[in-house]
C-alpha cells in the first residue's frame, strides 16, 4: 500500500439525485504535508472533506485514506478509521451546554481515554492552540476565533495523524483567521498532516502552500509553490499569539 | 514518518504511555457508560420520577397477576387430584347387600378406594351441616340410603366408571363430584390464560414505556451524538449508555416494586390463608413466592435493557445522515 496519507484515483461522487459532486479527482497528500483545497462555491470543496473523513463513500473510483480505503472497510470499521482523523467545521459545532475542556474531550471519551489522560491532553491541546486557563468557560462566553480554537483543540486532542478543516475561517476576520492558520501550520511542523478547505485566495496566498483547486467537482490545478512560505507566520506571529498578526491589503481576486 | 500518531504535547514529544489493554479499554468503557447512566438521573431526577413511578406500577402489577396465577395453581391441585363418586344406593338395600357391593367395586383395579357410609353417619354428618337440626329429629326414621363413596385411582378411570355405575339396579343416584371439578378447573384455566395474557400486555406496555422515555432523552443529546460519530463512535458507543440508563430504571423500579409486592404479601397473607382453608388447603407463609422477590429487580432491569435498546433504534447513522 502507498506510504501517501490520502490518495484518490479517478475518484468520483455522485448524489442520489444524479448530480456529479466530484468527478475523476486524482491526487495524493503525503504525510506532515498541509495543503488547501479551493474552488468557487459548490465547486465540491465540503463535499471532498466529507469524502476524506469518511463520512459519506465514493461513488466511483479509489480512495486510501490513512492505508485504508474506507469503501471496502465494514460499516462497523469505519468509524475506527475516523478516529484517527481530526475535523475542523466551519461553524465550530462546539455544544453549548458543555464547558471548553468537556467539548475538548469529545473525541477522547470516544476513544476510551483515561480520565488522567484526558486532563492532560486536554489541557495540552488548549495550550497549543492558545486557550490556556479557559478549560472551564462555556462556548457562548468566547469569541468567535477562539471558539473556532476550540475547534481545532478538539479536532486535534487525540493526535490524529490527518486533519481536516472545511472552511475554518469562513467567519472570521482576516487577524483572526491567520491566528487560526498559524495554529494549522504549528500542528504541520509537528508532523500532522492538514487538509483545509477555504475559498479564502488571500489566506491561500499568504502561507504559500500546496493548492488543489476545484471547479464543478472537477481538479483543474494542483499547485505547488516553489518553497514553503508560511515559517516566518507559524514562527513569529502566531507562536507568539499575543503578538499582532500584520495584514497586508488582500490582491483583487483571480 | 509514521502516520498513526504525531505525538505532539504542549511541551514538546514525550514518552509515550502503554494502550490500555482491550478489556481495560472494554471496562473503561462500560463504567463510562454507567457513570453517564447515573448522571443523568441524578442531574435531573425530576425528569425520570413519573417514568420510574408508571414502571414501578407496571413491574407490580405483573408480579399481582403472576401472584394470582400462583395462587390459583395452588388452590387448582387438589381440584385435579380429588374425584370421588358418591353411590347412593337404593333404601332398600341393607348393610349385607352394601357391603357385597362395596366389595364387588373395590375389586376392580381401577378403584383406589371405596368407603360405605350408613344412613346414621350420613344424618350425623348432614346434622353438623345444618344448622336447623330440629328438623332431622322431627323425622320418623332415617330416609338415607346407604352410601358408597368411591376413589377411582384417576381421573379417566372416573368418568369410565360412572357410566357403568349408573346402570347398576342398586344404584339409584351416583354423585360425580368430579364435574363441578371440571367446571371449576375450566374457569380457572380461563382465569390463568387471561391473567398471563394481561401479565404479558403489562409487561409489553412497560417496555415500550423505557423504550419511550430513553427516546424522549435522547433527542436533546442527537447533536452531541453526531458529533461523536464524527470522531469515531461506533453505533454500540452510542447505545451503550442509553443501555445503562434502561438498566438503572428496570432495577430501580423492580427494588421499588419488590419492596411494595412484598407488605402486600404480608399484609394478603391472613386473606389467601382463609381462601386456601375454604378450598381444604393450608397455605402459610412459606408458600408464598418469597423467592421471586428478589428476581423482580433483575427481571425488571432485563426488561427495561430491551426496552431502552428498542429506544436507540430507528435513529438514522452518520452515512444516511449526509
Amino acid at each position: 500500500m502507498s506510504a501517501a496519507v490520502i490518495q484518490a484515483k479517478a475518484l468520483g461522487l455522485r448524489y442520489p439525485g444524479g448530480r456529479e459532486a466530484l468527478t475523476g479527482l486524482d491526487f495524493s497528500v503525503d504525510p506532515g504535508e498541509m495543503l488547501f483545497v479551493t474552488g468557487r462555491s459548490g465547486a465540491g470543496k465540503s463535499t471532498l472533506v466529507k469524502l476524506l473523513a469518511c463520512l459519506i463513500l465514493p461513488s466511483r473510483g479509489q480512495l486510501s485514506v490513512l492505508d485504508q480505503e474506507p469503501a471496502r472497510l465494514k460499516r462497523r470499521q469505519r468509524p475506527l478509521l475516523r478516529r484517527r482523523i481530526g475535523l475542523v467545521f466551519q461553524d465550530h459545532r462546539l455544544l453549548p451546554t458543555l464547558s471548553v475542556a468537556e467539548n475538548v474531550a469529545l473525541p477522547l471519551r470516544v476513544i476510551g481515554s483515561t480520565e488522567a489522560e484526558i486532563g492532560k491532553r486536554v489541557r495540552a491541546a488548549l495550550d497549543l492552540v492558545g486557550l490556556a486557563g479557559r478549560e472551564r468557560a462555556l462556548p457562548a462566553t468566547l469569541s468567535g476565533g477562539e471558539q473556532q480554537r476550540v475547534g481545532i483543540a478538539r479536532a486535534m486532542v487525540h493526535r490524529p495523524p490527518l486533519l481536516l478543516a472545511d472552511e475554518p475561517t469562513g467567519n472570521l476576520d482576516p487577524q483572526l483567521a491567520l491566528e487560526i492558520m498559524a495554529v494549522f501550520a504549528r500542528l504541520g511542523s509537528h508532523g500532522t498532516t492538514v487538509l483545509i478547505a477555504s475559498h479564502d485566495l488571500f489566506m491561500i496566498r499568504q502561507l504559500q502552500k500546496r493548492v488543489l483547486v476545484l471547479d464543478d467537482g472537477r481538479l483543474i490545478d494542483d499547485f505547488r509553490p516553489a518553497s514553503d512560505g508560511d515559517e516566518g507566520l507559524a514562527d513569529n506571529a502566531a507562536a507568539d499569539r499575543s503578538a499582532p498578526v500584520h495584514v497586508p491589503d488582500p490582491e483583487p481576486s483571480s | 514518518m509514521s502516520t498513526t500518531d504525531n505525538g505532539w504535547t504542549a511541551a514538546g514529544k514525550t514518552r509515550r504511555a502503554r494502550p490500555p489493554r482491550p478489556w481495560q479499554r472494554w471496562r473503561r468503557r462500560h463504567r463510562q457508560a454507567l457513570a453517564h447512566a447515573g448522571r443523568r438521573l441524578r442531574e435531573r431526577p425530576g425528569a425520570h420520577v413519573f417514568a420510574l413511578a408508571l414502571l414501578t406500577v407496571a413491574v407490580l402489577a405483573v408480579f399481582l397477576l403472576w401472584l394470582g396465577l400462583h395462587q390459583f395453581q395452588h388452590l387448582g391441585r387438589p381440584l385435579d387430584q380429588a374425584r370421588t363418586l358418591s353411590l347412593f344406593l337404593d333404601p332398600q338395600l341393607d348393610e349385607a347387600a352394601a357391603a357385597v357391593l362395596a366389595d364387588e367395586l373395590a375389586a376392580d383395579p381401577r378403584v383406589a378406594v371405596v368407603e360405605a357410609i350408613s344412613p346414621e353417619q350420613g344424618l350425623a354428618e348432614l346434622s353438623l351441616i345444618r344448622a336447623d337440626q330440629g328438623v332431622f329429629e322431627a323425622l320418623p326414621d332415617n330416609p338415607l340410603p346407604w352410601v358408597l363413596a368411591v376413589d377411582p385411582v384417576d381421573r379417566g378411570a372416573a368418568t369410565d366408571l360412572a357410566e357403568a355405575w349408573r346402570q347398576r339396579p342398586q344404584v339409584e343416584y351416583l354423585a360425580d363430584e368430579g364435574e363441578w371439578h371440571d367446571r371449576a378447573a375450566a374457569v380457572l384455566a380461563i382465569a390463568r390464560a387471561v391473567a398471563l395474557l394481561i401479565a404479558g400486555l403489562v409487561g409489553l406496555a412497560s417496555l415500550l414505556l423505557v423504550a419511550t422515555a430513553v427516546r424522549t432523552i435522547r433527542v436533546e443529546g442527537r447533536e452531541e451524538r453526531a458529533l461523536q460519530r464524527v470522531f469515531g463512535a461506533t453505533e454500540a458507543d452510542l447505545r451503550r449508555p442509553y443501555l445503562y440508563l434502561g438498566l438503572l430504571y428496570g432495577l430501580l423500579a423492580g427494588l421499588l416494586a419488590m419492596l411494595l409486592a412484598g407488605a402486600l404479601l404480608l399484609a394478603l397473607q391472613p386473606a389467601l390463608a382463609g381462601l386456601a382453608a375454604a378450598f381444604d388447603l393450608s397455605l402459610s407463609r412459606h408458600d408464598l413466592p418469597w423467592m421471586m422477590l428478589p428476581a423482580m429487580p433483575l427481571l425488571a432491569g432485563l426488561a427495561a435493557v430491551a426496552g431502552a435498546w428498542l429506544g436507540c433504534r430507528f435513529e438514522p447513522d452518520l452515512e444516511a445522515a449526509q
